[in-house]
């Protein structure tokens, strides 16, 4: 399903949960299909079901999924999540953070701010074109 | 539930266990570490029942464990030194075993066998190490325990080896809630797989957490404020363990959660601030190893 | 300790396991009995006359390979399934399985068991079936008829006897070996405490004897205790297995058996499998045997000592030997049980004084005696009939010598009782424990049977030195007595196997031999000589040669009361029963040998 980075600094949890967001916010999963079973999960990336567990429940939490109780784990309808936004404050610290490195590496301001801006069409290029 | 409570035992003089307390919820995977000689091994055999406490108690679901066949039945042991009669093979062993333990799983044992490719009938004495130690997994998941506890068992063994048994593991707790204990050096791994972490030293049990809160009350911050230093603030308010300077930027061990630290120092607008998680590996040197050059080195 | 720490609950499984294990064992068991039992009876099967002695000892149990079959059989079983408690991987995973702890040991105890006894109940099937086994038809020829007759043949209940017997003995040798395994941590330590506690009965009471005869003035060495001390050892004394007493005892031994493995249960339950790999499971065990090596040590450096060197400083000699021998004895135990030979340290040191203290105690207690043994005699009216059994040495005492007897002669009469009685009395009074002044001259056993039931026996010497005079003087009256001397000539040197006796003179080394008739009228003038014998006691130790007594005096340089003739007494077996010498005033005697053509001189 999604590969496990064991030497980054951010818990297995945490990549859990991040990977499965992906996934459902790309559409690779879409809404109504079924999630692996924690057993399933915990085996594949033989990981604690524990931790597969809790991820789920986070998940659910923050509305991304839902337990149908006897038939499984399915997408929600993520157009309807709203944002939380301590966690949009952590994201904006990093790309400021992520600002100030490239001015640090040497860049005038307008050298990096001519990044950002090609990162951001890049991107906004492919999604039109998907 | 495995509880051990007030746990205390001497050999000859020598205090082993001082006060151990231990509890391993149901379905979860218990890491113990310690350094050698902490007690670890002697625990795990005062869980199996093989040796007696000088006081304290050792309750698997309640029920004592001592002289209990019960509760045996239900308890998966790999010792640190594995012991397989002269001139037996593995299916010698899974007779015997099958003979006595109420729960046991042919097909399982010989999945297990099949997945390391070992010939169940061939003599264990001409094994390697490695295989002996195969052999001994494959006969203690057959035994379909409710309570595996294994003692250093995975060092050794090759790396496609250890993903299956963690993979066969990782199954029968998620399938029937079986509570693992591990006692192992390899810290990597087992920040990998355990939910619980318990540290012990001189017997005793230093720290006993779920991991994700253990590594959410210890960090290490790289900071720099420029020419001008640290505030003085940041020293009275935040617990600092340890601090390495080099040049202007100083590497701290703060023992606060990263909140706090976030809030204290992110305010004061460093130049330069990032929080680095700590492995277990960092966490079990800075609980257990105290504040010497060499041990920093290790670690920065 | 709650008594549901000793159920009787063992487990198939661990017992079939153990047999999956060790089933080398009884096989091998098996072939060894089969091999020096039943394989001569089978090849001898015709021709049962070549092999019925060895036969009727091995079903005896009286043959040194059943001795040792029987005492390694059983402690190689012990070992063997008792290894669980003697290796530290095997004590972790037979200690975790699902069972309790005396099922552990109670699995383990009886499958031992089984495969001890096994080999011993299909062996003695096979004794049964041999039944049919005969002599061959010239069998008469070549032994005789009179031994063809007294033969015996192997019936078929012998071998169920000897199953019984056998397995009673095993049982015993595997009892005391269960006991040493389950306070020894090694599988060489339980060998090594098996064959110890299997020894130490037999040593114990030989050390015992030792000290007692020492120390007890008076004190009768007994080797019939030794038979009783071991069922290894009863078949090899006089009494057979069958017998009423054998059954008897050998139910006292069972009964002893059960008693230790109980102990070894009781003893397993406190074990703490945290010590298997250590010497031993118990620290008292560890100190036992230190001590019990100890005694053994000092006990064998003193009377080897003493042994050597034969002087009045002895008992000097005696407790330096002993100090030595402890020291030695302790060392060597602590470094088996600590395994290391650098043992000099407090802790051995504290046991050195531990045990000085115990020494120290009991040869103390020894210089008291303090159930009266020394100075016990019984009421010349409570004694019903004396038993007396001499050797006497030398010719020193003037008194007929007799050499190397052994057999008893019976005294009725009451004045022959109340002289047997006052040289008790002389002998109590001497009180002379283990001399070492002068040399034995005679060694006198009397055993008094007494009319209120039981016996009393007392073993007394007679030496040289002048500790000794009113002892012998009192021994010499009794040959003056005329019970005692119809009783020496009639039973003892004229025996009833005697039937020959050799005048030899060594003077001229001429020799006759006496037969038949001859023997009779020989008997007869010794007695009549021995009759007319008188002893002046009083002057018996002058110094003065002048003085002499009516027919003898003593001088201890040379014997010239004697003549130079020795006549030795020989039974059908051509074996000598004792000699006799002849002296100066036993005319009747010297006459008769002269008229058989023997000349006797001096």
């Amino acid at each position: 399903m999604f590969q496990l980075d064991l030497t980054s600094p951010k818990s297995i949890y945490e990549q859990v949960i991040d990977n499965m967001k992906e996934l459902i916010v790309t559409g690779v999963m879409p809404e109504g299909s079924r999630l692996p079973s924690v057993r399933e999960l915990s085996k594949d990336l033989t990981v604690n079901p524990n931790t597969i567990q809790k991820a789920y429940r986070e998940l659910e939490r923050e509305g991304f999924i839902y337990t149908a109780s006897g038939r499984g784990t399915f997408v929600a309808d993520v157009s309807v999540i709203k944002p939380d936004d301590a966690k949009i404050q952590n994201v904006e610290k990093e790309i400021l953070g992520g600002f100030r490195s490239l001015i640090y590496l040497g860049l005038s301001f307008d050298e990096a701010k001519k990044i950002v801006e090609t990162i951001i069409n890049t991107e906004e290029r492919s999604k039109r074109n998907d | 539930m495995i509880e051990i409570n007030g746990l205390c035992k001497s050999f000859d003089g020598y205090q082993a266990l001082n006060n151990m307390n231990i509890k391993v919820q149901s379905g979860s995977i218990y890491g113990l570490i310690g350094t050698n000689g902490a007690g670890k091994t002697t625990v795990i055999r005062h869980m199996a029942g093989i040796i007696k406490a000088d006081a304290g108690e050792v309750l698997f679901d309640g029920e004592n464990v001592w002289d209990n066949e019960g509760v045996k039945q239900r308890i998966g042991l790999i010792p640190d030194e594995l012991y397989f009669p002269n001139n037996s093979a593995p299916d010698d062993m899974r007779r015997f075993y099958s003979s006595v333990y109420r729960n046991w799983d042919d097909s399982k044992y010989r999945h297990i066998m099949d997945l390391f490719k070992l010939d169940p009938h061939k003599k264990v004495g001409t094994f390697s190490k490695g295989m002996k130690k195969q052999v001994a997994f494959a006969l203690a998941m057959a035994k379909n325990p409710d309570y595996l506890i294994l003692d250093e068992p995975i060092d050794g063994l090759d790396p496609i080896v250890r993903k299956i048994v963690w993979r066969l593991i990782v199954d029968d707790v998620a399938e029937k809630e079986m509570s693992v204990l591990v006692s192992s050096h390899n810290l990597k791994e087992m920040e990998g797989i355990c939910d619980y972490i318990g540290i012990v030293d001189h017997g005793e049990m230093k720290l006993e957490r779920e991991l994700d809160l253990l590594k959410g009350r210890i960090h290490k911050v790289q900071v720099s404020f420029g020419k001008d230093g640290l505030p003085p603030e940041i020293n009275d308010n935040l617990n600092i363990i340890h601090r390495d300077t080099r040049g202007s930027v100083e590497l701290l061990i703060i023992a606060n959660s990263m909140q706090t630290i976030e809030e204290t120092i992110g305010s004061r607008n460093p130049v330069l601030f990032d929080i680095l998680p700590l492995s277990l590996e960092e966490i079990f040197i800075y609980e257990l190893g105290g504040e010497s050059d060499e041990i920093s080195k290790l670690i920065l | 300790m709650r008594s549901a720490n000793l159920s009787c609950k063992t487990s198939a499984a661990l017992m079939k396991e153990n047999f999956r294990q060790f089933w080398p064992l009884p096989v091998i068991a098996f072939l060894y009995y089969f091999a020096t039992g039943i394989l001569p009876l089978i090849i001898s099967y015709n021709r049962l006359e070549v092999v019925i002695n060895y036969a009727q000892q091995y079903l005896g149990n009286a043959t040194v390979f059943l001795f040792i079959g029987n005492a390694l059989i059983p402690i190689c079983a012990a070992i063997s399934v008792l290894k669980f408690l003697h290796i530290p991987s095997a004590s972790t995973a037979a200690h975790s399985l699902p069972f309790s702890r005396a099922k552990l040991f109670n699995s383990a105890v009886l499958s031992g068991w089984i495969m001890t006894v096994v080999p011993i109940g299909v062996t003695g099937i096979l004794f049964s079936l041999m039944a049919g086994a005969s002599p061959s038809a010239d069998a008469a020829k070549n032994y005789g008829t009179e031994y063809i007759a007294q033969m015996g043949t192997i019936s078929p209940t012998d071998g169920l006897v000897w199953i019984l017997f056998t397995v009673i003995t095993v049982t015993f040798v595997y009892a005391i070996s269960i006991l040493a395994g389950v306070i020894t941590g090694t599988p060489v330590m339980n060998a090594l405490v098996a064959v110890f506690l299997n020894l130490i009965p037999l040593l114990m009471l030989w050390l015992t004897q030792l000290y007692l005869v020492m120390y007890l003035n008076g004190y009768t060495e007994n080797e019939i205790l030794y038979k009783y001390v071991s069922p290894l050892t009863y078949p090899l004394a006089a009494d057979t297995e069958g017998s009423a007493d054998s059954y008897r005892v050998f139910a006292v031994f069972l009964i002893a058996a059960l008693v230790l493995i109980f102990i070894s249960a009781l003893l397993y339950q406190k074990a703490k499998v945290e010590r298997v790999g250590e010497s031993t499971l118990f620290h008292f065990a560890g100190d036992l045997l230190t001590y019990l090596l100890a005694f053994i040590s000092m006990t064998a450096f003193a009377f080897i000592m003493t042994a050597i060197v034969d002087e009045d400083h002895a008992s000097v000699l005696f407790y330096v030997g002993a100090v030595t021998g402890a020291l030695i004895g302790l060392v060597i135990a602590r470094m088996i049980v600590e395994r290391t030979p650098r043992v000099f340290d407090k802790a051995t040191l504290k046991r050195v004084i531990i045990y000085g203290i115990i020494a120290a105690a009991f040869f103390c207690l020894t210089a008291f005696d303090f159930t009266g043994y020394e100075k016990r005699i019984p009421e010349a009216d409570n004694v019903a009939s004396v038993y007396l059994d001499i050797n006497d040495y030398t010719s020193q005492t003037g008194i007929v010598s007799v050499y190397s007897n052994g057999s008893s002669m019976r005294l009725k009469t009451p004045e022959a009782i109340a002289l047997v009685q006052d040289l008790h009395q002389a002998e109590i009074k001497t009180n002379d424990n283990n001399s070492k002044s002068g040399s034995t001259v005679a060694q006198i056993t009397i055993k008094y049977a007494l009319k209120s039931g039981g016996t009393i026996s007392r073993t007394y010497e007679i030496n040289d030195s002048e500790k000794y005079a009113a002892a012998l003087r009192e021994y010499a009256k009794l040959y003056t007595n005329k019970e005692f001397i119809a009783r020496y000539y009639g039973d003892t040197i004229f025996n009833p196997s005697v039937i020959k006796a050799t005048a030899i003179n060594y003077a001229n080394s001429e020799s006759i031999d006496i037969k038949g008739k001859r023997l009779q009228d020989l008997q007869k003038a010794m007695m009549s000589d021995a009759r007319s014998r008188t002893y002046n006691i009083k002057d018996i130790w002058s110094n003065d040669k002048s003085v002499t007594t009516d027919k003898y005096a003593i001088d201890k340089s040379i014997d010239p009361n004697e003549y130079q003739v020795e006549i030795d007494m020989y039974d059908a077996k051509e074996n000598t029963q004792l000699s006799v010498n002849v002296l100066v005033g036993d005319d009747n005697t010297v006459k008769l040998l002269e008229s058989y053509g023997l000349t006797v001189s001096k």
